[in-house]
């Protein structure tokens, strides 16, 4: 068995015609798990040969519209996919606070439309989600498992956003950590400790401190590319994939100038400035 | 000057990774409508290089999820990308009713992200929609216009779900009409009478024949792709193009079965089997200088 990592969707609120909004994709064998489900986060599920309809569990870490606005289409394509109503319940699993309640309100709308094409397909009238929310903990804490698989949260640091969680994701092949919104901070260190490969969101401040001043607010609750570049060193992560990328490479170039800002911090491991859709595979952990 | 007509999503509610959501954009000049806002849809106007504070309305044909999901990442990001905070509300047309109503209340939810975004970015500004609902004609009816654009909204039939409407965008450079989802009926040649280009959403009945009885029920309310064929000949319409392709196209032989089938039903315009972002263009006014 292998643990792929999949960047679902690299993008930001500020839309790009190929990055889709925030979200990877955890598979281990039959054990699929989505983090986060922004714009377009569906079309991209299906490219990876993954699908709504096959996900074991929808994780999120905040409550910010670019990485939640997708929840609606993935639960109601998990329902409309599902034309025998065999597929399992989803599990959702989100941090208490604005997140949950969020999702507690997203298919009041949808009320309608599902019912009238429950009238017309004969079908049970509600998507089958589980809402489960958790109290986002200081420190690393299993909130999830599936056989090999767990998945624990801890809180990150991206504040105004308060209950903003990353999420580290043990499986027989290795560990994988998603910082989720965050500035670099001793949280994530936790989550990433021993980690095979960490997904961070990345921004390069120089770029935004050249901005007007009542546009750099942006800078109080990201992770810079040095520190990214010194925590990494410290904790001796093997692979680190940069997501979120702001400002949005468009060459190569652009994406040179996040791994220089990366190297400079001290890092000598692997970096990736991700695509939409960039995997890394995890060893062969288990011959199961 | 000039028109053109891109199809932002040729999908439907089965996902697929290649095809949005449904959608089409008709732009003239600096003029853009979305029509339809299925998922997807933002990223495929910053395809189509529509900055999406810009966009100058959107419509909607009815209420079923595949056509609306996207319209929350559309009001959204009219707003986070504003860098001015000065765009006005954005104009959001419907039909009364069922598609109205969650128009009316798609912002209920989103309450702590944007106050969240506005203390730190310390905006005056909130999105903002200005609904525009309208009762459902049984004949063309003006509903929006903007300068020599103007836009027509008629019912077509898309039963059990009420209040279906397809939409008719009159230009300088020549008319558009979009059926949104319906069955192929009289309500659509009407819509349809005299335009350049006629956006039909596509389903090859066909392909239903084998599957379960609990599989056939969509082909009550959909279009058949030879019936189609048959009222476009009628209509002389001179360019038509296929969307909601259902079943899915993969492969150009599967596009070239969308085709015989409107070909057997006596078309001989142009057909295009859309992929996402295909563009068509109105002739170029020429006094304006193309």
């Amino acid at each position: 068995m292998t643990t792929q990592v999949t960047i679902t969707g690299t993008g930001t609120p500020l839309a790009t015609h190929d990055r889709a909004g925030a979200g990877v994709l955890v598979r281990y064998g039959d054990v699929h798990l989505q983090f986060d489900a922004g714009r377009a986060t569906v079309p991209r599920l299906l490219a990876t040969g993954s699908s709504p309809a096959k996900l074991s569990a929808l994780f999120l870490t905040h409550y910010h519209s670019d990485h939640v606005v997708g929840v609606q289409d993935l639960v109601l394509s998990h329902w409309t996919m599902d034309v025998y109503d065999e597929a399992a319940r989803l599990p959702l699993l989100a941090p208490n606070g604005s997140t949950i309640r969020f999702c507690e309100r997203m298919l009041d709308l949808w009320d309608h439309d599902l019912e009238i094409r429950s009238l017309h397909n004969h079908r049970a009238p509600h998507p089958k989600v589980d809402i489960i929310g958790f109290d986002a903990p200081p420190e690393p804490v299993e909130i999830w498992s599936s056989g090999d698989v767990r998945v624990l949260a801890s809180q990150v640091r991206h504040e105004p956003v308060e209950g903003a969680v990353g999420y580290r994701i043990e499986t027989p092949d290795g560990v994988v950590a998603i910082s989720g919104d965050t500035v670099v901070c001793d949280e994530v260190a936790a989550l990433a400790d021993g980690a095979d490969v960490v997904v961070y969101e990345a921004m390069r401040m120089d770029v935004i401190a050249q901005r007007p001043p009542d546009k750099q607010y942006i800078m109080h609750y990201h992770a810079d590319t040095r520190q990214i570049g010194r925590q990494m060193a410290e904790l001796t992560v093997p692979t680190v994939m940069l997501t979120h990328l702001i400002p949005a490479p468009v060459t190569d170039a652009d994406k040179q100038a996040f791994i220089d800002e990366v190297r400079e911090g001290g890092y000598r491991g692997e970096i990736m400035v991700c695509d939409d859709l960039d995997t890394v595979t995890l060893g062969d952990g288990s011959s199961v | 000057m000039s028109t053109s007509v891109i199809i932002t999503g040729t999908g439907c509610p089965i996902p697929d990774a290649d095809r949005a959501g449904p959608g089409v954009l008709v732009r003239h000049d600096d003029l853009t409508m979305q029509f339809d806002v299925g998922r997807s849809t933002v990223q495929r106007l910053a395809g189509a290089d529509v900055w999406i504070p810009d966009l100058g309305a959107v419509f909607l044909t009815h209420y079923h999820s595949d056509h609306v999901s996207g319209l929350y990442d559309v009001v959204l990001t009219h707003w986070t990308m504003d860098r001015t905070d000065s765009v006005p509300a954005l104009p959001v047309i419907a039909p009364a009713g069922s598609t109205a109503k969650f128009v009316a209340s798609m912002l209920d939810g989103w309450e702590d992200d944007i106050e969240v975004r506005r203390e730190h970015a310390r905006r005056n500004s909130r999105p903002a929609i200005d609904l525009i609902a309208f009762d459902v004609p049984d004949a063309p009816t003006e509903v929006w216009r903007s300068g020599d654009v103007i836009v027509s909204a008629m019912q077509v039939r898309h039963e059990p779900v009420e209040g279906a409407v397809g939409y008719r965008i009159d230009t300088p450079d020549g008319s558009v009409a979009i059926t949104g989802d319906t069955r192929v009926c009289d309500e659509v040649a009407q819509l349809a009478e005299g335009v350049d280009v006629l956006v039909y959403e596509a389903m090859r009945f066909s392909f239903f024949d084998d599957l379960p009885p609990a599989r056939r029920y969509v082909r009550d309310y959909h279009a058949d792709t030879p019936l189609i064929g048959k009222q476009a000949a009628e209509l002389g319409v001179p360019t038509l193009i296929l969307t909601h392709l259902i079943p899915v196209p993969k492969t150009d032989a599967d596009k070239q079965l969308f085709i015989d089938d409107v070909r057997n039903g006596g078309y001989e315009g142009e057909i295009i089997v859309a992929d996402d972002l295909h563009t068509t263009t109105l002739g170029s006014t020429p006094e304006n200088g193309g």
